[in-house]
């Protein structure tokens, strides 16, 4: 945390996230993410924590943590764990309607 | 008989009690009357039923064990029921404000108690908790949320 107490880097935060998301394969344009939180945890290198959903070109829903691999000794998407029926799940969150629409047109009431 | 603009009128004045007496009846325990903390109205922001926040609101699935995971030993909260009810108790007691995630670039509803370090962050619809945890830096860090109306 810097003095003044904003995580700073968060627009990075995004970059990385992005990053993490092409290396697993999930192409964009065509995902879209939805439900994501700063989680005021800062990460190696003054980057925060963030959590969220991501909606892929396969209809598929995966919830991800954007963490620090002490292993790795680099960023990771852990949590990193598929959501079983994301529209039962998910039908009434505005943001996932939102994100359905972004990769897949209007959603059906 | 009464004129017709009259009956529109009686329907309508019907309709409206009706409409009234339905958003009152709530379900919910008898013994815990909804009680709007008069903390909870955000500068600038409606009021909002904390305690029906706190009651209805949901982790989107998967999210609360992923928070307690990350965000568990920061807390005294010895299991995860334990970090579930603290995240509700902050929305029942805490202060409410808006602010913008910054890395979602959404508005959330945030609470937050000075005396635990305890924030919790909602979706603007009130459905979903999206995180709770102690910040690293007390009262400074809602305060210095984006478009934060956080009033110390």
């Amino acid at each position: 945390m810097t003095p003044d107490g904003i995580p700073p880097g968060s627009r990075t935060s995004r970059a990385i996230i992005d990053h993490l998301l092409d290396a697993r394969g999930m192409d964009r344009p065509g995902r879209a993410l939805f439900l994501v939180q700063s989680e005021g945890v800062t990460l190696p290198g003054d980057l925060e924590a963030v959590s969220g959903y991501v909606l892929g070109r396969d209809g598929r829903v995966h919830r991800w943590w954007l963490s620090w691999s002490e292993t790795g000794n680099d960023y990771e998407l852990s949590p990193w764990a598929e959501v079983p029926d994301p529209v039962d799940a998910f039908g009434n969150d505005a943001g996932f309607r939102d994100a359905w629409s972004e990769v897949f047109g209007r959603m059906s009431d | 008989m009464p004129p017709v603009s009259l009956l529109r009128c009686l329907f309508a004045l019907a309709l409206a009690c009706l409409i009234g007496a339905c958003s009152q009846a709530e379900p919910g325990p008898p013994a815990a009357p909804v009680a709007v903390n008069p903390t909870a109205t955000a500068a600038g922001a409606p009021p909002v039923d904390v305690t029906r926040i706190a009651r209805d609101a949901t982790w989107a699935p998967g999210a609360l064990a992923d928070h307690f995971g990350k965000h568990g030993s920061e807390g005294p909260w010895p299991d995860i029921g334990a970090y579930d009810r603290s995240a509700r108790d902050t929305i029942r007691n805490g202060q409410a404000f808006t602010y913008i995630d910054r890395t979602a670039n959404v508005r959330r509803r945030g609470f937050y108690v000075v005396s635990g370090n305890r924030f919790t962050s909602v979706t603007e619809d009130l459905r979903r908790i999206t995180t709770h945890f102690r910040t690293d830096n007390g009262e400074r860090y809602v305060v210095l949320l984006p478009e934060s109306t956080y009033r110390p």
